[in-house]
């Protein structure tokens, strides 16, 4: 298939990302769990429509909207997005209310707003944006099936077309508190070691944030090629190394022409075996980025990734302690990149992109 | 009839989270919609909603609904006459 490019990004992360300071100072998660820094919303979103939106769709409308203006682009040709939450705020208001004035009264709004697709319906309005419109909602691997449709559908066109690609997803108390209760999150945490020096006991932290990506058909102006992309589900407590390598040959490159993996260590000794299995298949040698220690553990977290090797790729120098692997030497500027991921042993996801 | 009002425009305020708005800023008699504050019809729900569960007031016919939520002095003037609490 062929490669779709990432022209232009936005995020909204739980980590300083000014210019010059991307990183810098790292912040570190606090009880188990990261919360991300907000932008002044007013900036991009008008007033009016502001006042309905809560945290998670703020975050994703900026996002996408802020993507399209460092593009100087009126309007996408599409927008794809991935969630696995949508927004839990409206859902949970919904609910409680629900229950507090026993299925009369209710609020339309947080209905509304609940549902999945309500960031691209919103960004769509916002734009005049009447081309394809799809929200995947495949929990673990909700971002990398809209990446895989967005490629699938850039291959069908010829003409220079532009696709508005994003995820999000957020931290509610009563998440946290829901999933603590299973097993999610570690029960004590020293925050000033690496995540993934604490795999000695059970549980990742918890995290959230919102990322877009405009995605193109044409190289002009692009940071990185999307070479390919592959979601495997439900594999178990290993990773789907056969697999993995099958779509590396495919690709056309060999497990030695990697010169840098992504990898999503998260601390739960339940999860980072198979990120150790793909580095045992791919080199053990080569520089690795983590990045759940910067964002925590959540179904779209593949967002930041891709969000964090783009901003590598643009000759931004990350910090030391952003590494899992150092690469040796300055200036490092990765050409083939192999990202793995995967949420709880059950979904796991494939990218492999190149640094133009 | 006035304390009902400005009780009345703080709870626009806050159900429609009309951020930066105070109860001074909402003329009596502007219209909600359209022109005067520039509400739509999702906020005419959320102020039927309002009626319901502040007043125990449901209203049931559109039409009567539009007459009724044209302003802050006509919702008010509707409160007075069929509040239930």
């Amino acid at each position: 298939m062929k490669p779709v490019y990432i022209t232009h990004t936005s995020a909204i992360i739980p980590q300083h990302q000014e210019a010059g300071a991307l990183l810098e100072p790292l912040i570190p998660d606090e009880r188990q769990r990261f919360a991300v820094i907000e932008p002044d919303y007013t900036t991009v979103i008008p007033p009016m429509q502001l006042r309905r939106m809560s945290r998670v769709l703020r975050m994703g409308v900026y996002t996408g909207m802020d993507c399209l203006r460092k593009a100087n682009l009126a309007r996408p040709d599409g927008i794809l997005t991935g969630t696995a939450k949508g927004s839990m705020t409206d859902t949970e208001k919904f609910v409680k209310e629900l229950k507090s004035y026993d299925e009369t009264a209710l609020n339309p709004t947080p209905f509304i707003l609940s549902t999945y697709n309500a960031i691209n319906g919103a960004i769509a309005l916002q734009t005049g944006a009447t081309g394809y419109n799809q929200t995947f909602v495949h929990r673990g691997s909700s971002f990398e099936a809209a990446l895989y449709d967005a490629q699938l559908k850039l291959h069908t066109v010829q003409d220079p077309q532009h696709y508005l690609v994003g995820c999000f997803d957020e931290l509610t108390e009563e998440y946290f508190h829901i999933k603590d209760k299973v097993g999610y999150w570690k029960k004590d945490r020293d925050n000033s070691l690496p995540l993934w020096q604490q795999n000695d006991s059970p549980g990742s932290i918890g995290g959230e944030g919102a990322a877009f990506f405009l995605l193109s058909n044409h190289s002009d102006g692009a940071v990185a090629a999307i070479k390919r992309v592959f979601t495997f589900y439900n594999t178990g407590n290993s990773a789907p190394l056969a697999s993995i390598q099958g779509q590396i040959e495919r690709e056309g490159w060999t497990a030695a022409d990697a010169d840098l993996l992504v990898l999503g260590y998260n601390g739960d000794p339940a999860d980072d075996p198979c990120y150790d299995q793909v580095r045992n298949l791919l080199g053990n040698k080569l520089p690795v980025l983590g990045f759940k220690h910067l964002c925590g553990e959540y179904e779209t977290s593949g967002g930041f990734a891709l969000w964090l090797t783009c901003q590598l790729l643009s000759g931004n120098d990350l910090p030391e302690a952003a590494w899992y692997q150092k690469p040796a030497g300055q200036d490092f500027r990765p050409r083939k990149i192999v990202y793995y991921n995967h949420f709880r042993g059950v979904n796991h996801n494939l990218v492999l992109l190149e640094g133009l | 009839m006035e304390d009902l009002k400005v009780t009345l425009k703080q709870q626009i305020i806050e159900s429609l989270n009309l951020q930066g708005m105070k109860p001074e800023d909402i003329d009596d008699n502007a219209p909600l919609f359209g022109e005067g504050l520039g509400l739509d019809s999702i906020d005419s729900l959320e102020l039927m909603v309002l009626l319901e569960r502040n007043y125990g007031i449901k209203i049931e016919d559109a039409r009567e609904g539009r007459n009724i939520l044209a302003s802050v002095a006509t919702m008010a003037a509707y409160i007075q006459e069929h509040r239930k609490f």
